[in-house]
């Protein structure tokens, strides 16, 4: 019985230390890519960026880039255009950074 | 034969003006369905172009068997590779050290479409506004721009096998 309890507080403890690293791994990823987000030259007409950790449908640890539009600001099409080619870049410079996680951006519309 | 560019102008139609969507969830369901839609502008282009790159001289009827073999998490696999800073093997014996910057641009944009198009349909709590949407719209055209430009070229006949041989390719990869 003894010996029974601590092979499970053995493995409990296992994967709590594995569980623990993922965690952090997945918060250095968070910072790298904040520092970079914070260096890069904001969007016109973003008020702020958030980032957020998960796993996308595929179950794959992944992380998400959310820029949040300023309230009134008026887009049109030269602005989506203009979006979605800085979007990208971003993405793919965080991912060539070294991030194991995918960066996904999305486009929060403001309250 | 591809109905790309359709289901953009089906992703435009759906998403309406602005100014006369409200958040109102009938509402939210057309966004939802231009983002699906977006995705699916893609994934067809790329499957037709995969299609008429490797049996260009088949029927319509066996091209659309060929489309079918075509599988949504392989793509995303190979795309995630396609995006990376370095080429992984086999790639890199076959392309070099990374792809171009427009192949990246279809990989990235393909696999953020994927997730977007995998909450729109079955996420009841993916709160989707019109911004957001007309975005994805717009990614899915980017990608569309990107992936002409490259075509046809060695790297999207790379890219196109891939799709199909990625499991293959897995196994053998040292």
């Amino acid at each position: 019985m003894v010996k029974a309890m601590s092979a499970q507080g053995f493995f409990s403890k296992s994967y709590n230390a594995a569980m623990t690293t993922a965690e952090q791994v997945g918060e250095q990823e968070k910072a790298k890519a904040e520092a970079m987000i914070a260096a890069t030259p904001a969007f016109g007409g973003v008020e702020a960026v958030s980032v957020e950790l998960g796993e996308d449908h595929t179950g794959d640890p992944s992380m998400w880039i959310i820029f949040r539009l300023r309230a009134g600001f008026k887009t049109d099409d030269a602005w989506f255009r203009e979006f979605s080619d800085y979007s990208t870049q971003l993405s793919l410079k965080l991912l060539h950074s070294g991030l194991t996680r995918f960066p996904y951006t999305r486009l929060e519309s403001a309250s | 034969m591809s109905f790309a560019w359709e289901l953009i102008q089906h992703a435009i139609r759906l998403l309406g003006n602005r100014l006369a969507i409200t958040v109102r969830s009938e509402e939210n369901v057309d966004l939802r369905r231009a983002v699906s839609a977006a995705y699916y502008a893609l994934f067809d282009h790329l499957s037709a172009a995969a299609v008429l790159q490797i049996a260009p001289q088949v029927s319509p009827r066996t091209a659309n068997r060929i489309h079918r073999w075509l599988d949504h998490a392989e793509m995303k696999k190979v795309c995630r590779e396609f995006a990376a800073a370095h080429l992984n093997a086999p790639l890199r014996e076959l392309l070099g050290p990374t792809a171009s910057a427009d192949m990246q641009i279809v990989a990235s944009n393909f696999i953020k479409l994927q997730e977007a198009r995998h909450s729109a349909d079955y996420d009841p709590g993916y709160q989707l506004g019109w911004e957001e949407a007309r975005e994805l719209i717009e990614s899915a055209v980017f990608a569309y721009g990107a992936w002409e430009r490259i075509t046809p070229s060695a790297e999207s006949n790379i890219f196109v096998l891939s799709l199909f041989l990625w499991k293959k390719w897995e196994v053998v990869r040292p």
